[in-house]
């Protein structure tokens, strides 16, 4: 039988909305609830979010999803009463289920020489830092942490850089736009074909896009009509009842140390 | 005109002509007939004039002085096309289609536009792209993407040129060329500067028609891409530009052409070189709604012949001149600072 764990929201409620409908759809996983112990709480990734979610910790949350969180100073994480608490992030792209097979063929493409392209088209206005972190999240999740980021130009109206991820160059940019739906894309061209998804914003259960071409073809992956909120809701369930860990604030750590360069800007 | 079509001379018989320009004009055969064929290589000429009916020649003076040459197409190879362009010129003719890129210079640009305005001489440059119905359409619709416009991307991703001039002709043979050597600083250089003067030019122009000014243009970063490309990202007219390139052995092309304003946005995508697959495709988005235009029956190729066509019946204007050389004005900007910034290896953070 499921565990049905409950949830509860912590903190300044702007996960809400997502998490509602989400949660809905996972009826038999989890239930509202007005008390942490062993559940789940969620914390919306806006400013001070490293201290809601310590405090949820330390109220006895099992586990605590922060959903697109902003860069911020994790030290509150590290308080060893907290250290070590199950945290998991809904990042924009990479939470997306696209990214366990996507990696795989990206990192199977990835060889010397070749370039991956991770470009992002976001609203205007929405906080570039914040729209780098996203997309270290999603470089990291498709082929490796990406180091050594260089950025070559950066407006309102977005950035453009260059960074190596796994020995591999990267190319990656976000545009601010309002005229064309919020998507993540990433490409590596191989010598006969390449790597190619394309990741909604999960405001809906619009599936991504993977295709990988070769001599004999495109093979497009199975869609899934999930969003990264649901897919991260899941994990998070798979976690808390097999007693799983996750890597996430450690690698979202390092990423906003890397995003700093466009933040000190 | 010969039985009411116009007259037309190649200046270089090579793969561009047989692969794009004989098959174009086959589909235009009651506008145009092909009477000349000129190449340094006797046999070629021989060969290529043979298919059509032409005459052959190996100088661009006996092709001048044929008098049923009405229009003449430049198709020699690039270090030609200014002196071809301007023989033409003075040599009457009705008008020249010159391959890109027009010249190689400043000072041969600067000398073609005195020699046309002397001359009134009509000159198109064959960047396709500018006479695709898909473009066009775009240019119709597009509203104020020109000023609205911050990010302009182009990627194009390509076979070699081999696999395409077969789908559109039989090449009887092909020179062999020699690969650049990438393991040095000057060979990436050239290859970046070749790839802009030789692909990025086919939609440098469009790119140029959405910036207001191009006398800024800095070159942020500029790599070779391998076997056969380039990744250039550059700032002009206060706007960011992406040029990517790549030909590998892929199946797959993809030739796309983008601009994003805060509230409108356009994606062309361009069918493949050479082949006659009809028009690109264009989307405009704006206001939570997309408007498509094409794909029509025919391509840029056709659509630059259907110009001259027109120019030459008197029935529309020649393109403006001080536009053609802007646009190479600006692809030389590019293809110079790129490789400069090649052999230099420098970049840095550009703040806003």
């Amino acid at each position: 039988m499921t565990a049905w764990l409950p949830v509860f929201a912590a903190g300044d409620g702007s996960a809400g909305s997502v998490t509602a409908g989400v949660l809905a759809s996972l009826p038999l996983s989890y239930h509202d609830s007005d008390a942490i112990p062993g559940g789940v709480a969620v914390v919306g990734g806006s400013g001070g979010w490293p201290r809601r979610v310590a405090a949820a910790l330390r109220a006895g949350a099992g586990g605590v999803i922060v959903t697109a969180p902003k860069p911020a100073d994790l030290s509150p994480l590290r308080a060893p009463d907290v250290a070590g608490g199950l945290i998991v992030v809904d990042s924009a792209w990479s939470a997306n289920p696209v990214v366990a097979p996507a990696s795989t063929a990206f990192r199977s493409a990835a060889t010397a020489g070749r370039r991956l392209e991770c470009r992002v088209r976001v609203g205007v206005g929405r906080s570039l830092p914040a729209v780098l972190l996203d997309q270290l999240s999603l470089i990291r999740a498709l082929l490796a942490p990406a180091g050594e980021l260089r950025v070559l130009h950066r407006s309102a109206h977005g950035f453009v850089g260059e960074a190596l991820a796994g020995g591999v160059a990267v190319d990656l940019s976000a545009t601010c736009t309002d005229a064309v739906p919020q998507r993540a894309d990433a490409r590596l061209l191989t010598a006969d074909g390449g790597v190619h998804v394309v990741i909604p914003d999960g405001a809906t259960a619009e599936p991504a896009l993977l295709a990988v071409t070769d001599p004999r073809g495109t093979l497009l992956a199975p869609t899934i009509y999930e969003s990264g909120h649901r897919a991260t809701w899941r994990r998070m369930h798979h976690l808390l009842t097999t007693g799983g860990q996750a890597t996430d604030i450690d690698d979202l750590e390092a990423d906003i140390a890397t995003a700093s360069i466009l933040a000190a800007g | 005109m010969l039985n009411g079509k116009i007259g037309v001379g190649f200046a270089g018989a090579g793969p561009v002509t047989q692969a794009i320009h004989l098959p174009t004009l086959a589909r235009l055969a009651a506008m145009f007939e092909v009477v000349h064929v000129s190449d340094v290589v006797a046999d070629v000429a021989t060969a290529v004039a043979s298919r059509v009916g032409a005459t052959p020649s190996t100088s661009i003076g006996a092709l001048l002085d044929d008098p049923r040459v009405e229009v003449v197409a430049v198709c020699s190879p690039h270090a030609f096309h200014a002196a071809q362009v301007i023989a033409t010129c003075r040599a009457g003719k009705k008008a020249v289609l010159c391959e890109k890129p027009l010249a190689m210079s400043g000072p041969e640009a600067t000398e073609i536009a005195a020699v046309s305005a002397e001359t009134g001489m009509p000159i198109i440059v064959g960047a396709m792209h500018m006479f695709d119905p898909g473009w066009l359409a775009a240019s119709e619709h597009w509203g104020d993407l020109p000023a609205a416009s911050h990010t302009i991307r182009s990627s194009v991703v390509l076979p070699p040129n081999a696999r395409f001039e077969d789908l559109a002709t039989e090449l009887p043979a092909r020179s062999g060329l020699t690969a650049p050597d990438l393991g040095n600083v000057e060979g990436r250089a050239r290859m970046v500067h070749a790839g802009v003067m030789g692909l990025a030019i086919h939609d440098l122009p469009l790119v140029r028609s959405l910036l207001p000014r191009f006398d800024d243009l800095r070159v942020l970063s500029a790599h070779v891409l391998r076997p056969f490309g380039y990744q250039i990202v550059c700032t002009a007219g206060g706007k960011l530009v992406e040029l990517h390139a790549t030909m590998t052995a892929t199946w797959r092309p993809e030739w796309t052409l983008e601009a994003f304003g805060d509230d409108r946005a356009l994606r062309i995508d361009f069918t493949p070189s050479y082949v006659h697959a009809g028009s690109a495709t264009a989307a405009i988005s704006t206001g939570g709604r997309t408007r498509t235009f094409g794909p029509a029956g025919h391509n840029g190729y056709e659509g630059e012949w259907l110009r001259l066509g027109a120019i030459v019946r008197g029935e529309q204007a020649a393109p403006d001149l001080a536009a053609l050389i802007d646009d190479l004005t600006f692809a030389i900007a590019v293809a110079d600072e790129a490789a400069l910034l090649v052999r230099s290896a420098h970049g840095a953070e550009v703040p806003a």
